[in-house]
């Protein structure tokens, strides 16, 4: 399988997911105008990876220093999909960084991290 | 413009220590200029981050929702609003102002006042209802934005309008950050 590569933007973050590595990561600040646009290939690649292997591992970074409204949105949806995926016994985790300081991306992570059932470790870097 | 024109824009900008002031249609492509300037001018330090934040919400706030509009060099119609970031000595201040419908404009005061009367755990359990919910009707984002705004602002946020003409009204926003 294919990896997914997004280079960066002033707007979009790097997105890499290596289906050989099986990891995932999102790095960088994202305001885009359509994030449903932008985030439905990472969406895509992830039900396309299980759909090959249901055995497979992925685990997933989110590393991102800002995002908008819209993307909080579309975060909120890739953390669900990983929740399903994990619900449906895949071996599914994620880890979210963020900077150390950053309450609010810390607080993000640990309100994710407490709701859903998907392992997720928040760590400061 | 005159010297003497000039220099009254110029000394308004110095006395109200405006940063960065910018009024015209916000296409995306305008939002990501300006958060670059702002960045190679303040950093990207975590109140900078927060700050940045409030005003990239803002200018998609005027791109999204005002009632001027106009076609930018991308042919995507934009709205026309005017935005100013000032350093207030321990604050930052990030103001937009663009025009609304009058008819529009008692609903979204409406809007405004209910924000404003939530607290902090009312706010982000309305925050979640709304993120959870389809977007209303003739919404372009998930009408997030201005939820968001208070949320990051910790009820730092002042909206007001002004009478424009018969058709418009003026909605400004006014956020204030700690630096």
């Amino acid at each position: 399988m294919e990896s997914l590569l997004i280079n960066p933007t002033t707007q979009t973050p790097r997105v890499t997911f290596d289906a050989h590595a099986g990891s995932g990561e999102i790095v960088g600040v994202s305001f885009p105008e359509h994030a449903n646009d932008f985030y439905a290939a990472v969406h895509e690649w992830i039900d396309q990876y299980f759909a090959e292997d249901t055995t497979r591992t992925l685990h997933v970074a989110f590393n991102l220093s800002y995002f908008n409204t819209g993307t909080n949105k579309e975060i909120r949806l890739l953390m669900k999909h990983l929740d399903k995926l994990y619900t449906e016994e895949k071996s599914v985790r994620a880890t979210w960084f963020y900077e150390d300081g950053d309450e609010d991306m810390e607080d993000i992570g640990k309100a994710y991290s407490t709701n859903l059932s998907v392992p997720i470790s928040v760590e400061a870097v | 413009m005159l010297a003497q024109e000039i220099m009254q824009h110029y000394t308004v900008a110095k006395s109200s220590q405006i940063l960065m002031m910018f009024k015209g249609g916000l296409s995306q492509n305008i939002v990501v200029d300006l958060g670059s300037l702002l960045q190679n001018r303040l950093g990207f330090d975590v109140k900078v981050r927060r700050m940045f934040g409030i005003f990239v919400e803002l200018a998609q706030n005027v791109k999204n929702y005002s009632a001027e509009t106009e076609i930018a060099s991308d042919g995507s119609e934009v709205g026309v609003g005017i935005l100013i970031l000032a350093d207030s000595g321990t604050h930052y201040s990030v103001n937009s102002g663009n025009l609304v419908r009058r008819a529009d404009a008692e609903r979204l005061k409406t809007q405004c006042d209910y924000l404003l009367s939530l607290d902090k755990a009312a706010l982000k359990a309305y925050h979640e209802e709304r993120i959870e919910s389809d977007p209303p009707p003739g919404s372009k984002g998930a009408g997030l934005g201005l939820i968001e705004i208070t949320i990051k602002t910790s009820g730092n946020v002042h909206f007001d309008f002004a009478p424009f003409d018969d058709a418009y009204t003026f909605f400004s926003i006014t956020a204030t950050v700690e630096k």
